[in-house]
């Protein structure tokens, strides 16, 4: 990402031509929509895990033998009892299922949300930086637009 | 001259389908690609998860809709020859993406030689009527 930047950089901008600014403004904001659009993904994914930490903890408290209604389907569900509150099955991934109890759980989405605040964090960086640098290609086709005014007044005048 | 020019001109359009061809299998290779980053990502994801394990930890397999238990050994060396897979595959994406790029520059270059003798050709005989 910071090579492409660096790129653009190298090539002076003021030497690009009003369409080739506009052309490059309009890439940019349509990387800084879909990067804004998976940073909002991430933050379900955050409140997900937020929302396992949650339920693991009233597991924890929830008293042996507790009557519950076990989904079959979406729309069928059938009474039973809670047999084992401490143990809880995770999803580590491509198929794996590991048994571990409620405090392990629990760890495992510490360690999930600690990866998901590192990535956010990248990416909030990147997404700063590609807006700093829809900034500047703003200031300069600003000057260009003076620029052309300038040459429009003086022409006006010189036809007086 | 009319018939150089038909033939240069049937010889750009042949090249110039090759080379959407050539383009459309990149986006191929692309795509795969990509699939294969994100599955040696998740891979690596379970690898780490896995290590942590004690030895004695109950692992799940999912095999069609059953969950069945495997040795924490088993699946450690079923997630490594995975992410081994993984790691060849994208070796061989990476170089046909190689290969597909040297030869849409040499088809693109050819396009262009033709492209060039073809107005070289139609200037000559421009100049040849004016005189």
């Amino acid at each position: 990402m910071s090579q492409q930047q660096e790129e653009q950089k190298a090539i002076p901008l003021d030497k690009l031509t009003p369409q080739q600014l506009l052309q490059i403004k309009k890439q940019i904001e349509e990387e800084v929509q879909q990067l804004t659009q998976s940073l909002s993904q991430f933050r379900i994914a955050n409140s997900k895990y937020e929302e396992s930490k949650i339920i693991l903890k009233k597991l924890d408290q929830t008293p042996k033998d507790n009557d519950l209604l076990v989904p079959i389907t979406a729309s069928l569900y059938v009474p039973g009892r809670l047999i084992n509150p401490q143990s809880v099955m995770i999803d580590y991934g491509t198929g794996y299922f590991v048994e571990r109890n409620t405090e392990q759980g629990s760890q495992f989405c510490d360690r999930k949300l600690q990866l998901l605040k590192e990535s956010q964090d990248k990416l909030t960086n990147i997404i700063n930086q590609k807006k700093q640098f829809m900034d500047k290609l703003n200031i300069e086709l600003q000057k260009r637009v003076m620029q052309v005014q300038q040459i429009q007044q003086q022409m006006q005048q010189q036809k007086k | 001259m009319a018939e150089q020019v038909q033939m240069l001109q049937s010889k750009i359009e042949d090249e110039s389908k090759l080379l959407q061809t050539l383009q459309r299998e990149m986006q191929k290779y692309v795509e795969g690609r990509q699939k294969l980053i994100e599955q040696s990502h998740e891979n690596e994801m379970v690898k780490k998860e896995l290590d942590l394990l004690e030895p004695d930890a109950k692992v799940y397999k999912l095999i069609a809709s059953v969950l069945v238990q495997q040795t924490l050994q088993e699946s450690k060396e079923n997630v490594s020859k995975r992410l081994d897979f993984i790691g060849k595959e994208f070796k061989k994406v990476e170089d046909l993406i190689k290969e597909n790029t040297n030869k849409q520059i040499t088809k693109k270059t050819s396009v262009q030689k033709m492209q060039e003798q073809l107005y070289q050709i139609v200037q000559a005989y421009q100049q040849s009527l004016n005189k």
